[in-house]
């Protein structure tokens, strides 16, 4: 008898094994296409994935089988008869918590993708303090002469669509070089972050000049003189105001000639994920880093054309190097490329779970409806109408679907605390945004119940009533 | 306030079609006691059912209170249930996960009654059938005579004017089964209840005023 219930679950399980299994392949492409990995189809084939099958099937037929094994042989002949085993509370509250558990999860999930998306738009459209928005960056580190990038320079300033050029050392997002800032003679200095520039720098990258000038763009050749436009950290830290800041002196590891000629509001030259720290672009003779950068602010209305233009005049002005160029926007975006597979990766599993939890459901109210069968007859007879069984039945799981509710915001809250940690710049997580989800899935799983629950109460009661 | 008129109703099993009911006509007037009575198999409980609306015939025309039932769709159906019939079941069908008491509380539910009132309806049928002390069991804590008790205790509560009585004695003993039915006549003496029960003991049809005689779905008498 018991023996039985192993070799019907054993059964079941090894046909969901195979579906599983067979699906997986249609999944692979999926994966793969979410989150860029190259998993193939062979990595599914080999021994260990068949001995992992394996035991997952011993597993699950052993732990299913023995449910209704050891309940049923348990009870008595007379207890079976008498049914009351099927209205014991353990059975039903067995499966509860499975539902329960596994609508929680889908709750996290819920709430989860909606957090990542808005912080993700977040991230998106958050003022940078400068403006990636057309922003050319040309690979310049391989031009040894430095007459002919300022042949290509003119150049394109002559196209129309072209606004700034501007060369530096790197473009935000790349990292510049770390050097120490240092106040009076104090011992302890701050990290300062250098990147050897143009004056151009500012209007191409956009950057909010709160006092003084950008920096010189030709320097006489006997000028040992460093010049320096510093961000709002540096001047807060040495204790001035952007005013009283210009033409002092600064201790940035650059010899001892450094002065300040302009200071620009904080912007966050690396990613979201990190805060603003001290920062100065500086111009000097034989400076210890060279450009490697070429920066083109342009309109991008007509963009293919320009994009031609411009690189037509490179190959014609800078010979024999290639013209290597990506867009400062384009480049940020791909600073959050881990939280973008992270992002879909979420989505794909919400889906997922939120399919697989309303099966349970579905599944749940079934027997629950099944079960009732009798009772929903009874009631009908005694004056009830479809409507107030059909409330009836899908309160009962309005029940449970709360309490995943309760147990899922918590959680949730929890895990995308964690996650938004990691960037210094984030949202809040709102009541109302955690509300709506939940109350998502709280309509999708009544949409779900619900059909069991109209079924069920629309049955001609005398059916269920004489189906003894 | 019932008219049965060349009420048929069958099954077929392959070619074969057997009447459970055949070419039934029978007027019932309302503040009438009828029992019914017939051998077992002869379709009392199939005939109590189309009267209360519970199943479907298939040939003839049933009259309720003027209106034809084969007509009447399921909301006006539940509504006459709700306003007007009060069942005792053969088999009981109580409802398993509820109370002796919720049972009873039941029918009150569907009729807009305030909390306070129905405690007081409840509290006195419970007192009526003796009861009180088995307000909290549930129904598989009682004997068959006791769920009984609790069936019609169920069927009076919402003050019905048609009970429908499926053998309401049967497994009582005779002083209960009498009390039953002074209860029951008193219903329909004072109150003008229309009362049909089915039974298979000549003294409780004896209560009612007419006896209907069933044999294999055809009326006798
Ligand atoms: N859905 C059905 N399908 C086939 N036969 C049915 C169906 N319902 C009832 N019957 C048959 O109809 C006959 C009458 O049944 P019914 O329950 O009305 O008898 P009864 O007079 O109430 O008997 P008892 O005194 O034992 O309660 C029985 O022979 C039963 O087997
Ligand atoms: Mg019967």
């Amino acid at each position: 008898m018991i023996l039985r219930f192993y070799a019907d679950t054993g059964l079941t399980v090894l046909l969901a094994i195979i579906v599983g299994f067979v699906m997986s392949f249609g999944s692979l492409y999926l994966f793969n296409s979410i989150s860029g990995s190259h998993l193939d189809i062979t990595d599914l084939l080999g021994i260990p994935t068949f001995l992992f099958l394996l035991v997952i099937w011993f597993i699950v037929t052993l732990l299913a089988g023995s449910y209704p094994a050891l309940l049923l042989s348990g009870s008595s002949a007379l207890q079976l008869m008498q049914k009351k085993f099927s209205r014991g509370g353990a059975d039903q509250l067995f499966r509860k918590i499975l539902v329960v558990v596994q609508f929680s999860c889908s709750i996290v999930l819920i709430i989860a993708i909606v957090i990542i998306y808005q912080q993700m738009k977040f991230v998106g459209n958050k003022n940078l303090g400068f403006n990636p928005n057309g922003v050319l960056m040309v690979n310049i580190s391989g031009v040894r002469d430095p007459g002919h990038l300022e042949s290509f320079s003119n150049a394109i300033s002559q196209i129309p669509q072209v606004h700034e050029v501007s060369q530096l050392q790197v473009p935000p997002g790349f990292s510049a070089s770390q050097r120490s800032l240092h106040k009076g003679d104090e011992k302890s200095d701050l990290t300062l972050f250098t990147c050897h520039a143009d004056g151009a720098v500012v209007s191409t990258l956009g950057l909010k000049l709160l006092a003084g000038k950008t920096l010189p763009d030709h320097l006489s050749k006997t000028d040992s003189m460093v010049y320096v436009v510093a961000n709002k950290k540096v001047i807060d830290y040495l204790g001035w105001t952007p005013e009283e800041a210009i033409g002092r002196k600064v201790q940035v590891d650059l010899g001892n000639n450094a002065y300040i000629v302009g200071v620009v509001d904080d912007f966050n030259f690396l990613s979201l994920k990190r805060p603003i720290e001290p920062y100065i672009y500086y111009a000097a003779n034989d400076a210890p880093e060279s450009f490697n950068a070429m920066l083109i602010k342009m309109n991008t209305d007509q963009l293919a054309s320009t994009m031609d233009k411009v690189q037509r005049d490179f190959a014609k002005y800078v010979p024999a190097v290639a013209f290597d160029y990506s867009f400062l926007d384009a480049h940020l975006a791909t600073l959050y490329n881990a939280d973008r597979v992270m992002q879909k990766v979420v989505l794909l599993f919400s889906c997922l779970a939120i399919f697989v939890s309303c099966l349970g459901l579905f599944g749940l109210s079934a027997f629950m409806a099944e079960q009732k069968t009798k009772e929903i007859g009874i009631r009908k007879v005694l004056g009830a109408s479809s409507f107030s069984i059909s409330k009836m039945l899908s309160l009962n799981f309005l029940k449970l679907v709360l309490l995943s509710i309760v147990i899922g915001i918590p959680v949730a809250i929890y895990l995308m605390q964690k996650w938004l940690s990691h960037f210094e710049y984030r949202i809040h997580i709102s009541w109302l945004v955690v509300g709506l989800s939940a109350t998502t899935g709280l309509l999708i799983a009544l949409l779900t119940v619900s059909y069991q629950s109209i079924k069920a109460a629309s049955a001609n009661p005398v059916n269920s009533i004489k189906a003894e | 306030m019932i008219e049965l008129s060349h009420l048929s109703k069958w099954v077929k099993t392959g070619s074969l079609q057997t009447f459970l009911l055949k070419d039934i006509n029978i007027t019932i007037n309302k503040g009438a006691f009828v029992s019914i009575m017939g051998p077992s198999g002869s379709g009392k409980s199939t005939l109590l059912n189309v009267i209360g609306m519970l199943d479907d015939w298939d040939e003839g025309q049933y009259l309720f209170m003027g209106e034809e039932v084969g007509k009447l769709k399921e909301r006006a159906k539940q509504a006459l249930h709700k306003d007007h019939i009060g069942f005792v079941f053969q088999a009981y069908h109580l409802i398993d996960e509820l109370t002796v008491y919720e049972n009873i509380e039941t029918p009150l539910l569907y009729q807009d009654i305030k909390s306070a009132e129905r405690k007081a309806i409840v509290a006195d049928m419970l007192d009526r059938f003796q009861i009180v002390g088995k307000k909290d069991l549930f129904p598989a804590q009682l004997s068959g005579g006791q769920q009984q008790l609790v069936g019609i205790a169920r069927a009076l509560v919402a003050k019905p004017d048609l009970i429908l009585a499926d053998e309401p004695t049967g497994n009582l003993n005779s002083k209960q089964g009498e009390e039953i039915m002074e209860i029951f006549t008193r219903l329909n003496k004072e109150d003008g209840v229309t009362i049909i029960q089915v039974t298979h003991s000549e003294k409780n049809a004896a209560y009612g005023d007419r006896i209907i005689n069933l044999l294999d779905g055809r009326i006798e008498s």
